[in-house]
């Protein structure tokens, strides 16, 4: 049959490819963590005593200047900073007394939990909307849900959230207001999806319309070529042209779009957390922002960056799966 | 085209009393898109209040009305109702959006300025200066947009100076990108090549030829990137990073109100409402001028 060679051939370009946007991710990556690294430098005043908290000794601050190496010049400082950051040292958050990682390292698994909810969401339902309004367009149908789509673009995942919360947790009670799991007889499986709900929608929502628009105006893009009024003129069926046709052709712009939309996912899990008490990344930045808390700032958000940056490249190596003029 | 606009504008100006006729059709065009006159009805009414807050506002927005605590709308007066302390939240919002536009407003007009430099130095000059500036700015994408404000945010410390030097990193990068992919494509069409010719030095070229051209497109991003502005700006204050009491803006208001959420959701609801719509306003009035500028992306 020779598929399983040519299978084989495009894994082997698929792998190489992967890895060479892998290496192509260092650069950023570099670039990430200067960034973050770089913003320290904006802090009011001394470094060591902002990151030791106001309960420092001056002993101690003097003795932190020293480790940090804020006496020599900044990209040197730079370099020892990265080399401890590679090695999962983040520096020390004073508010809770415990290595910036080991705080972070339960909570990256919860924001794990609560993303992969949203995206569960999101993708489906931002890609069925827009398919069903590219088909049907100019439909009441397509008009209602662009007019949806454009106000839920629009609403800021706070808002959004606390507006779920009135409704489905305070007058119907059909959740929980927030936290992970119930503190008396909780932990199950059950539990965990029961508080879930909430905190999945709220952040898939806004995403998921920017999904919707752009899937829409992909299809609608990809039915107005040459290629799909032929396949219309042989008379194959509509289902086939849409499906099989057009969609294969739009999927491309939709991966990249739902790919991007991760970041604004990332975003807003940060508000989600918050709102619903929802013990992951972005609860432990607000509580590091309101203790001043910098080191658990830094590292939460160079966490998440990190995380985006390898969404962004596992995106295109999809892409690359389901588009061959891609492969180059 | 862009381009097309400026080029096209020397013949219509030929007719005698054109500036006018010109701004009328234009105004003509732009009244045609219903929703652009509504976002545009919004934005002046909400600017206008906050201009003129102390005349407009009901009540005094600091004072707590006693034993009027959560009173839901319309009661005693209070039209949108009182808050957690028993302040009237129509004045408070009207009083409060002086800074919730002020830190959405001024840090994307500089962020602008900042682009606009950034954008044409490297578009015009291309090479070196082209690459190093990009590749500067492009490492900011690599961040979820709303977690580098945090970032900044939080490392200032909160306040609505900060607030709004967050809100500058954040937008200098997508500003610039826009400037810079304008001013490339522009660089080498046949009207700045004449003035070339005709012994225009580079000052000139960019200050009568690209800016003209360039400064459209970018008010029409700006519009749009100011509704976005307020979300994010709200979202800072939401998260304690902005105004501190007994000032407040909007996203302060939903942040205080959370606490009443089961007992009077009005008080986060009446603020909440507020920055939805005003972020869809500037939205409405942003696309409105896009079509004006580009009619023939119109249907878009």
């Amino acid at each position: 049959m020779g598929r399983v060679p040519f299978a084989g051939r495009v894994y082997r370009v698929l792998a190489g490819y992967a890895a060479r946007r892998l290496l192509g991710a260092i650069p950023v990556l570099l670039g990430v963590s200067m960034v973050v690294f770089l913003c320290m430098q904006l802090v009011p005043g001394d470094i060591a005593k902002a990151l030791l908290g106001p309960l420092a000794t001056r002993e101690s601050v003097e003795e932190f200047r020293r480790y940090l190496g804020l006496d020599r010049p900044i990209p040197e400082q730079y370099i020892t900073w990265l080399g401890r950051a590679l090695r999962g040292d983040l520096g020390l958050s004073f508010s809770s007394n415990m290595p910036v990682t080991e705080l972070l390292g339960d909570r990256l698994r919860n924001s794990a939990i609560l993303l992969g909810g949203a995206l569960i969401i999101a993708i489906p339902l931002g890609v069925a909307v827009g398919l069903i309004s590219a088909i049907r367009r100019e439909t009441p149908f397509d008009h209602a849900a662009m007019g949806a789509t454009l106000i839920a673009a629009n609403i800021p995942t706070f808002v959004f959230g606390l507006g779920l919360v009135i409704v489905f947790a305070v007058q119907l009670k059909w959740f929980p207001v927030q936290g992970m799991t119930d503190l008396r007889g909780g932990g199950g499986r059950l539990d965990l999806l029961n508080h879930l709900v909430l905190p999945a929608v709220t952040t898939a929502i806004p995403p998921a319309a920017i999904i919707a628009r752009m899937v829409r105006s992909a299809m609608l893009e990809t039915m107005s070529q040459e290629y799909i009024k032929a396949a219309r003129a042989n008379g194959l069926p509509e289902r086939t042209v849409t499906l099989s046709y057009a969609l294969r052709n739009a999927l491309p712009p939709i991966v990249t779009i739902s790919g991007l939309q991760i970041g604004f996912l990332l975003g807003g899990a940060v508000f989600t957390e918050y709102i619903f008490a929802w013990p992951g990344v972005g609860d432990a930045l607000y509580k590091g922002i309101l203790a001043r808390d910098i080191a658990v700032v830094q590292g939460a958000v160079l966490v998440v960056a990190v995380w985006f940056v390898l969404v962004n490249l596992a995106v295109d190596v999809v892409n690359l799966a389901l588009d061959p003029r891609a492969r180059g | 085209m862009q381009g097309s606009v400026e080029i096209a504008a020397p013949a219509v100006a030929a007719s005698p009393g054109a500036p006018d006729s010109r701004l009328a059709e234009a105004w003509h065009r732009f009244a045609a898109d219903w929703m652009a006159v509504v976002g545009l009805a919004i934005v002046t009414v909400v600017v206008l209040a906050a201009v003129f807050a102390p005349w407009v506002a009901p009540f005094d927005p600091d004072y707590q009305y006693e034993g009027l605590r959560r009173a839901g709308p319309g009661v005693e007066g209070h039209l949108l109702g009182t808050d957690e302390v028993g302040r009237d939240i129509l004045s408070r919002l009207i009083f409060g959006g002086r800074l919730s536009l002020f830190v959405s407003v001024t840090p994307t007009v500089i962020a602008a300025l900042i682009a606009l430099g950034l954008g044409l130095a490297a578009g015009y000059a291309g090479g070196k200066i082209d690459q190093v500036i990009m590749r500067a700015l492009d490492i900011f994408f690599a961040f979820p947009v709303v977690l580098l404000a945090i970032l900044i945010a939080g490392v200032l410390g909160p306040g609505p100076r900060n607030q709004i030097i967050a809100i500058i990193f954040i937008l200098v990068p997508y500003m610039a990108r826009v400037v810079r992919t304008q001013v490339a494509s522009l660089r080498n069409q046949d009207f700045v090549e004449a003035a070339r010719a005709t012994g225009a030095g580079p000052g000139e070229i960019i200050g009568h030829e690209l800016l003209p051209n360039v400064i459209g497109p970018l008010i029409v991003y700006a519009t749009i990137l100011v509704g976005f502005m307020i979300l994010v700006a709200a979202g800072l204050s939401f998260f304690g990073l902005g105004a501190s009491p007994p000032a407040s803006d909007w996203g302060y208001m939903v942040n205080s109100g959370k606490g009443s959420i089961s007992t009077a959701s009005h008080v986060v609801l009446m603020p909440s409402i507020m920055i939805v719509l005003v972020a869809l306003a500037f939205n409405f009035v942003g696309d409105g001028l896009r079509t004006l500028l580009d009619p023939h992306g119109q249907g878009q």
